[in-house]
């Protein structure tokens, strides 16, 4: 096993991986010796208003991991490929540009952790320095940001 | 005996420690655990206190984890404050003390409500550190790991989260 599929494995088994499975915020499809590296599956809890079925899966690329950013494409488990625009998380408020179908065609999120949409927005590192990657993040950094954009009601008391 | 696993916060970071101990350990034995796989510097000393979850009271040192009901992946957290005071800010000031092991969700709650906030206004409304617009205090984080050594107390605004363009 390679140096970055070996730490990325050590990451999945970390606490900050498995507290947030623990708490249902996201998770393997299947058994982590599935992963055909540098590619993964990752599903990620969302709010049924903005995902019905409440799990947005992404198919992520860590190679390089963790010099190198991830980068995660929206993914229909069901046919095994990229999930059809017009099922993409449609978000509003301040995130309502990560799921941009308009940009990479739609191949990657549109976030500050993304490798794709690092490149070229370098003003993001000033803008979003607690998501704009760097070798010290794990992928549980890139996972709460897509829970965050997901479930953008942090009271369930507020307004729906 | 049955092992189980905790995930022990603590001062030192937002993210916890996954330890291994004995259901039947006691919260002292489990501290010595914590200090000894590197999750607390020093000793175990008295003002070392455990809290579960939620609770604003410390568990007993001499009590067994499974008095405590502490079960396999529960959180618990770590703390030499047995209350920290959180002040939030928003269009004023708001004070109250929580135990550390209160999640920011909880801390969130309870400033929506003193801010008074309506429904719509409160839907988009995170936490952040005073003077680190940035970064949205995740909500299952403890209030208690956002405490600088040797204070028991946190500065938070209240706002909207920074949008992503450009």
């Amino acid at each position: 096993m390679k140096p970055d599929q070996s730490l990325f494995m050590a990451h999945l088994e970390g606490a900050p991986f498995k507290s947030g499975v623990d708490a249902g915020k996201w998770g393997l499809p299947g058994d982590a010796t599935e992963i055909v590296w540098p590619h993964l599956i990752i599903w990620v809890a969302a709010d049924p208003k903005i995902v019905p079925q409440e799990k947005m899966f992404l198919r992520f690329t860590v190679d390089g991991y963790p010099s190198n950013a991830p980068t995660a494409c929206p993914w229909d488990i069901g046919t095994n490929a990229k999930l059809a625009g017009h099922l993409y998380p449609k978000i509003t408020g301040k995130f309502q540009r990560v799921f941009r179908t308009d940009w990479n065609g739609g191949n990657s999120l549109y976030a500050p952790c993304d490798r794709m949409a690092m490149a070229g927005h370098e003003p993001w590192k000033q803008a979003y320095p607690y998501w704009w990657w760097t070798t010290e993040f794990t992928i549980v950094k890139y996972l709460a940001f897509v829970h965050l954009c997901l479930n953008p009601i942090r009271d369930e008391n507020a307004a729906t | 005996m049955k092992k189980i696993e905790l995930y022990v916060h603590t001062q030192n970071g937002v993210d916890p420690k996954l330890v291994q101990a004995s259901e039947e350990s006691t919260i002292t034995e489990l501290l010595e655990i914590i200090v000894a796989t590197g999750g607390l510097e020093g000793k175990v000393d008295e003002e070392i206190l455990i809290f579960t979850e939620d609770c604003d009271e410390p568990v007993e040192r001499h009590r067994k984890l499974s008095e405590c009901e502490i079960r396999h992946r529960h959180h618990v957290h770590c703390h030499r404050c047995r209350k920290v005071q959180v002040s939030v800010f928003y269009n004023g000031e708001h004070h109250e003390t929580f135990g550390p092991a209160t999640t920011v969700k909880r801390v969130l709650k309870w400033a929506i409500k003193a801010f008074k906030l309506s429904q719509a206004d409160a839907a988009d409304k995170i936490l952040v550190l005073k003077g680190h617009d940035n970064e949205e205090l995740p909500l299952d984080a403890h209030i208690g790991s956002f405490t600088q050594p040797h204070h028991c107390l946190v500065e938070l605004c209240l706002t909207a989260p920074v949008e992503v363009q450009g």
